[in-house]
């Protein structure tokens, strides 16, 4: 059953900038869905419509059966519904962990007493117990992460919707929520936007690939990775552009040093793909083989990498 | 019930953050209380203070007696005055055309000698014409007549010894005539004093009680107007506005909580400045559970007013900082020309106008009305109903461009 429902979503800025374009999507209940695209994609502004703090230009939201942006009573009960952690939850530094779960709770319309009681029952569910006196700007990065998300739990909600909870965190930290959020999804619905392939794959039940404001694939990461990427990349890394064209036969990608080239099989391809780049005079700095993924997914259906900040030119 | 703890969520975090962010521990408690202090120090005292005048005195002693120099002695021993001396007339002169003095006081060198020798004893004064030079040769011309007032007495006195010793001979049937006819020249006005206990506001207590309740109006305005301004555009730069509204609070609920966190500010400012103008020594009369309700209602329909101000002006910033710079702009003006700091009998008539008109200013003049003047709680309140419903328009312009500029927000 979907829990989250959304149709030709589309946003266009009051300064003219159509950042999502006609989307439509669904959340199943009990899922982990992504909002997978590079920076600049619309996953943002969806998830901000999806939660209600933006009108969509055109569309229709329904959250939990109720339209989101219909009616006060309607609206009320959808918000009810999610619990919302965008990537910089506005946390009041100076005070507590619990005073700042306290004052969400008493936003989400809890008296102070059981304001109180939940937070602490939150806390302790993202292991914050030991840290609930300290002030929210003594905490590493990852705890005001795993903050965050409690902040969202305070109001005990179906749906949680997270924006980036994994980004600029160090790789233990992020395991670590990574963890707390397939702990939350046995019970709740998680919906959150990342630009990590990696983590896309391993732990949605759903992506959605966003790109330039539409979504550009979707499925299960399994469904996508054999619909699109069935083949395999190396990826290396030049010492410096090349000056000229390069001159191969597989197709490839480029982005400043970094050259992507699709492959068959590796493991039989990459000797003569050295040997192709040296005779051309280039030095390597480094080889990467990546295996079939929603990188790759991403750049065969974008045909543009998800970190490229520059365009790429494809040679076949 | 959960809309109250909803509007009550601001004064939450208000209130525990009270104490861990300097800058609202300074603008809710010390900013008035700084102010307070200053305007107490400045004004708290209702004594004259002396006035600088400058005296040129060149008088020649007679027989050991130097009138001029008993006239500065006395000068100097009233307090009314802060005396300078100069050698000359031209460097008195100087000191008064260059306001080094409010006046100066000339006494030639016959002074003595005159007035002992049955002469006319001259000065010159010197006037300038401003307000300090028209106060201070007022205070030199009253202490003048005074002084004259003396030697007149005294030669009074002289004439009537010589006429009793006979060494002036009077016809007997004119003698009690003549006594009783000098006296009358000594002292031509019998004047009998009355005195009152002085209403309070000429006080010293009443003076500092104007000022604390002039604070808490100052407070009113501050909180009130950067209340209003930021309550959108604040919370979109921090972000908590996208994060209320996807909670299940509305547009209304979010500048209630606000407002009451505003009124919570502005509370605890006036007990903080109440607090402590009784600990140095401010009076206030009229005390009662209905003057302290209708008090508050009038503190609160003033911050009200000016939340509501702050509201209206609000789509004008596009920043956080320029809704401080409008909040400021409006503020620190209305501070003094809407009579909360200077008292609005002293303001220039065409300033009184405005003090007049501005209801913050008239209902922060009703809570002195009962705390300093007395007056009833139902008369201050029958007074403040222009007030109050001039801050009921107001403030349903404000929620209106409230909603449109939350509108805006949620568009983009």
């Amino acid at each position: 059953m979907a829990i989250i429902e959304a149709y030709n979503l589309s946003k266009r800025y009051p300064n003219g900038y159509l950042a999502v374009d006609n989307i439509s999507l669904r959340v199943e209940e009990g899922s982990i869905t992504t909002l997978m695209g590079p920076n600049g994609s619309g996953k943002t502004t969806t998830l901000n419509m999806l939660t209600g703090s933006l009108r969509p230009s055109s569309g229709q939201i329904r959250i939990c059966g109720y339209d989101l942006w219909g009616d006060r009573r309607q609206a009320v009960l959808a918000r009810m519904c999610l619990g919302y952690a965008p990537q910089d939850m506005p946390f009041r530094g100076k005070l507590s962990a619990l005073e700042n779960l306290i004052w969400f709770g008493l936003i989400r319309g809890l008296s102070p007493g059981k304001a109180k009681n939940r937070a602490l029952e939150v806390l302790d569910q993202v292991e914050l117990s030991e840290y609930a006196k300290h002030r929210v700007d003594k905490l590493s990065g990852g705890q005001r992460r795993r903050l965050a998300i409690a902040a969202a739990l305070v109001g005990n909600p179906r749906i949680l919707v997270l924006d980036e909870p994994t980004s600029g965190l160090d790789p233990a930290a992020r395991e670590r929520l990574w963890r707390l959020l397939r702990d939350l999804s046995r019970d709740k619905t998680i919906l959150l936007s990342t630009h990590i392939a990696e983590e896309a794959e391993r732990h949605s039940d759903y992506v959605y690939i966003f790109h330039r404001g539409r979504i550009a694939a979707e499925g299960s990461p399994r469904s996508l990775i054999t619909r699109y990427a069935r083949k395999s990349s190396i990826r290396v890394k030049l010492a410096s552009s090349p000056v000229k064209d390069l001159m191969l036969k597989w197709k490839y990608y480029q982005q400043d040093r970094e050259l992507t080239i699709i492959v068959d099989d590796p493991s039989s391809e990459l000797p003569k793909i050295v040997e192709t780049l040296l005779q051309q005079g280039l030095v390597l700095e480094s080889i990467e083989v990546i295996r079939p993924g929603l990188e790759q997914v991403f750049l065969e259906v974008t045909g543009e990498l998800l970190h490229g900040t520059t365009s790429v030119s494809e040679v076949a | 019930m959960a809309v109250i703890w909803r509007v009550l969520s601001e004064t939450y975090v208000f209130l525990r953050g009270l104490f861990r962010y300097k800058e609202i521990l300074f603008w809710v408690i010390l900013f008035p209380l700084l102010w307070y202090g200053l305007m107490v120090a400045i004004w708290g005292n209702p004594q004259a203070n002396p006035v600088t005048v400058g005296v040129c005195n060149t008088d020649n002693p007679m027989n050991d007696t130097c009138m001029g120099c008993i006239l500065v002695d006395a000068m100097n021993e009233s307090g009314l005055f802060n005396v300078k001396m100069y050698k000359t007339t031209s460097d008195l002169e100087a000191a008064v055309s260059k306001g080094k003095v409010s006046a100066g006081l000339y006494i030639p060198s016959n002074f003595t000698s005159n007035l002992l020798s049955g002469f006319q004893g001259q000065v010159i004064l010197y006037t300038v014409d401003t307000n300090d030079g028209r106060i201070a040769s007022g205070y030199l011309e009253g202490f003048l007549n005074g002084f004259a007032d003396q030697i007149r007495s005294q030669y009074i006195n002289t004439s009537i010894e010589y006429m009793e010793k006979g060494n002036i001979s009077i016809p007997p049937e004119y003698y009690n005539y003549t006594i009783k006819w000098l006296r009358l020249i000594e002292n031509p006005l019998k004047t009998t004093e009355n005195t009152y206990t002085p209403p309070l506001i000429a006080t010293s207590a009443g003076i500092k009680a104007f000022y604390a309740i002039a604070m808490i109006g100052v407070e009113s305005l501050f909180v009130g107007l950067f209340t209003g301004v930021s309550s959108v555009i604040e919370r979109k730069r921090e972000g908590s506005l996208r994060v209320l509204l996807s909670n299940p609070i509305s547009g209304t609920e979010i500048l209630t909580s606000d407002i009451i966190s505003g009124m919570v500010a502005v509370a605890l400012a006036s007990i903080a400045v109440f607090g402590v103008s009784l600990a140095v020594g401010a009076r206030y009369q009229g005390l009662s559970p209905a003057s302290v309700a209708v008090i508050s209602l009038l503190l609160f329909t003033g911050t009200l007013f000016s939340i509501a101000v702050g509201l209206l002006i609000a789509p004008l910033a596009r920043t956080p900082e320029g809704a401080g710079i409008l909040a400021n702009a409006i503020a620190w003006p209305v501070m003094f020309a809407g009579g909360l700091v200077v008292p609005r009998e002293i303001l220039p008539e065409w300033i009184r106008g405005f003090a007049d008109i501005w209801p913050l200013s008239r209902l922060m003049e009703d809570v002195r009305k009962i705390l300093i003047y007395g007056v009833s709680p139902g008369e201050a309140l029958y007074d403040a109903v222009p007030s109050i419903i001039a801050t009921i328009v107001v403030l349903a312009l404000g929620v209106l461009t409230y909603r449109k500029l939350l509108e805006r927000a949620i568009e983009a």
